[in-house]
């Protein structure tokens, strides 16, 4: 099935209530806790001013979980997560209390999310497309406002979505960025 | 029995080994396909659960690797969804079964049972 960035946005805007379901329900799977997840608000920016917000925000400290995919158009999914929002879904994971910086264990579980939450909206998107798509191994940074980002075109258009994480009486925010790359971006 | 988790997120061999040193396994980590290659040489494991994606040597090629040592080597593979292509190529290099992740450990546990040999009391 042929589609351009236009219309593969539309349809990841119209996806993002399912995906965070699926992403859920696999979160739940996986770890045995109650997650759940919303979109609280989607919105479709370009990537400078998504730069220009985070490095406005004096270049507070992040948690970025960057993943690929691949298939009918290549795509960025970013994972966005304040420390302290990201200590309390480790926390929650792991079932212990875990402390800042996150270690390599706590580095990697905040990955899976990313896996998780990246595979469950490829997957709505495969059903719809009827085409598989692969994630790549997703990759966190750690670091000062937009350095944790990938480097995208400046024009690039990118779907924000604020997601709240729900998980054993915990409740954070999260902002899911995604991506569909135009010709030439990477 | 001693199981070689192969996977390279922490996060993933931290929860499996909790889930099966509880079950009495003895367990024993690798965090690439050449790592796991290495380790299932030196350790002889009973059964091997492998991730596809990994850096360095993936999965794949792992299992092909362990299984040119060793044509009996029981190897489970450990995929995303989506991977099915991958599973299919998998289980034709040898694999003995498959997981989708995100998995529930009685799925786990299930497979294990399937490719080990029954203990003799």
């Amino acid at each position: 099935m042929e589609a351009n960035v236009e219309q593969v946005m539309s349809i990841w805007g119209k996806i993002c209530g399912p995906g965070l379901e699926e992403a859920s329900r696999a979160l739940s799977r996986m770890t045995g806790l109650s997650f759940t997840m919303e979109d609280k608000a989607v919105s479709e920016v370009e990537w400078k001013d998504i730069l220009d917000k985070f490095d406005a925000r004096h270049a507070a400290e992040l948690y970025a979980v960057n993943l690929g995919a691949t298939g009918l158009i290549p795509t960025r999914i970013i994972l966005i997560f304040s420390p302290e929002n990201s200590r309390r879904l480790v926390s929650a994971m792991m079932g212990e209390d875990v402390p800042l910086p996150l270690d390599d264990v706590g580095l990697s579980a905040l990955g899976e999310v990313g896996n998780v939450v990246g595979t469950a909206f490829l997957n709505v998107f495969a059903n719809i497309f009827g085409e598989v798509f692969e994630p790549t191994v997703p990759q966190v940074r750690q670091g000062q406002g937009s350095s944790v980002f990938p480097v995208l075109p400046a024009r690039q258009k990118v779907l924000v979505t604020e997601a709240l994480f729900r998980v054993t009486g915990e409740t954070l925010w999260g902002e899911i960025m995604i991506a569909p790359l135009t010709k030439g971006a990477k | 029995m001693t199981i070689l988790i192969v996977d390279d997120a922490a996060f993933m061999r931290m929860r499996l080994k909790k889930l099966l040193t509880g079950q009495g396994f003895a367990v024993e980590e690798a965090s690439d396909g050449k790592e796991a290659v290495a380790r299932y040489q030196a350790l002889n494991p009973d059964c091997v659960l492998m991730d596809i994606t990994m850096p360095e040597m993936s999965g794949i090629d792992a299992l092909q690797e362990i299984r040119r040592i060793d044509p009996e080597a029981r190897v489970i593979m450990v995929s995303a969804l989506g991977q099915q292509a991958m599973v299919i190529q998998a289980i034709q290099h040898g694999a003995k079964d498959f997981i989708v992740k995100p998995y529930e450990p009685d799925r786990v546990l299930s497979a294990l049972t399937k490719v080990l040999p029954v203990q003799k009391s």
